[in-house]
């Protein structure tokens, strides 16, 4: 007899075994290639207000899709972007301030519409990963930051391009550190994410 | 889809709802030349700002110790400083006199070891600054200190001498602040902290030597 934790024990080792194959062969993936914006990551004022900003990143994403119900597709999707930090005054001067790595690991509901389009919406996790513990990540980065996503994809009517999209993605988080939260900020900041990106189905129907 | 909308609304609402009031930046204690009022401290472009070390007894890791200290009080970028070689230094810092033995600092009340004193380095216009910025000196005092509360005495006075380096040109009147004329604290408090930060974001009137 198996009682309530071996029965969750059973269901994980049957899954960590691998899907089975009619399942595994509906598995799409994709991935996608792109630049992102990232509004102000903190917003303060010494003598003159300034910002903290992350710069225009490249962005990459790769998802795996299991098709649902027609039209919905269940999605996993993890996201990296990297670019400079740096302190941007009123005067034009940037203040490099370390650079920083972003992790984010979704998961996403797609729909396909008509005139092919794709909309998505998901949740998941983020995490800040800086490449040095300095400035507003002199005291590290603070945990995973749960967020919120949105995107819509449009496959261009073009044979050849039947695998490719453009994607425009958007998604929101809370952020505050905790060397900000040390300063005497007490109340996390909405960071606000737009990425533009070419999405390409790698396996599976696009 | 009612429920993902729902929640997207919801996130869109929490969003906007945010009210972060930026914390209290006010100067702890003066930073200007006392008698001109001048005013200086390290560009972006000077940065990062090169320190020489005296190769000789430990005050590689003083040196050390106090930039890292100094470069964690800010937190937006206004100040990183390395260690380099006597060429090519912004700061020198070397020993006065008699070299201290190199043993780990006595954890106990501090003692009046060791002083230092720091020389800026003015052009012929009085109104910049030329390489080596600054010139420390390191002394130990004549005493009955042991060599761990003259170690702990020189990690103090360093990364007080430093303070100078970065700009803080005058001595605090508060016991606590390690610019206080003498150091009694082994690091930077919140009152260095603040100081130095505002002072990183006043304009300056005394420019620094050339790259």
């Amino acid at each position: 007899m198996i009682g309530g934790g071996g029965r969750f024990a059973l269901a994980l080792a049957v899954a960590a075994a691998g899907p089975p194959i009619h399942l595994a062969a509906q598995v799409t993936l994709s991935a996608s290639v792109g630049a992102r914006y990232t509004s102000p990551l903190a917003r303060d004022s010494i003598v003159t207000a300034f910002d903290v900003r992350a710069a225009l990143a490249p962005a990459a994403t790769v998802s795996a899709g299991l098709p649902l119900r027609a039209p919905w597709t269940a999605e996993l999707a993890l996201d990296v972007s990297s670019s400079g930090v740096a302190r941007d005054d009123p005067d034009g001067t940037v203040a490099p301030i370390t650079h920083l790595t972003t992790l984010a690991l979704g998961v996403v509901l797609a729909r396909t519409l008509p005139h092919g389009f794709i909309v998505r919406a998901g949740v998941g996790g983020l995490k800040y990963m800086p490449s040095e513990r300095i400035g507003i990540f002199r005291d590290g980065s603070g945990g995973v930051t749960p967020f919120g996503a949105a995107a819509v994809a449009w496959t261009p009517p073009v044979p050849l391009a039947r695998r490719l999209a453009v994607e425009a993605r958007y998604d929101l988080h809370r952020f505050l550190t905790p060397a900000l939260r040390n300063e005497g900020f007490t109340n996390s900041r909405t960071i606000h994410r737009v990425a533009v990106a070419i999405r390409y189905t790698l396996r599976g129907a696009p | 889809m009612k429920r993902v909308a729902l929640a997207a609304a919801f996130a869109a609402v929490v969003g906007c709802s945010d009210i972060t009031l930026p914390p209290d930046h006010t100067p702890a204690y003066g930073y200007a030349e006392p008698i001109s009022g001048d005013v200086f401290h390290w560009p972006v472009t000077s940065l990062p700002v090169r320190y020489y070390a005296d190769t000789r007894g430990p005050m590689r890791a003083y040196v050390q110790r106090a930039v890292s200290l100094w470069e964690n009080q800010f937190l937006y970028g206004e100040f990183r400083g390395v260690l380099s070689d006597s060429a090519t230094a912004d700061v020198i810092v070397v020993w006065g006199g008699t070299v201290p033995p190199d043993v780990p600092p006595d954890p106990g009340p501090p003692v009046k070891a060791c002083d230092g004193f720091t020389t800026p380095n003015f052009d012929g216009t009085g109104t910049a600054l030329m390489r080596p910025a600054f010139r420390t000196e390191l002394n130990v005092l004549a005493g009955l200190a042991t060599p761990g509360q003259l170690a702990a005495c020189m990690e103090r006075t360093v990364v007080h001498e430093l303070g100078h380096t970065l700009g803080l040109w005058q001595e605090a009147n508060d016991s606590l602040a390690i610019m206080n004329f003498t150091p009694w604290v082994p690091v930077p408090s919140d009152k260095d902290r603040r100081t130095v930060e505002y002072l990183y974001h006043v304009t300056p009137t005394i420019a620094p030597p050339p790259k």
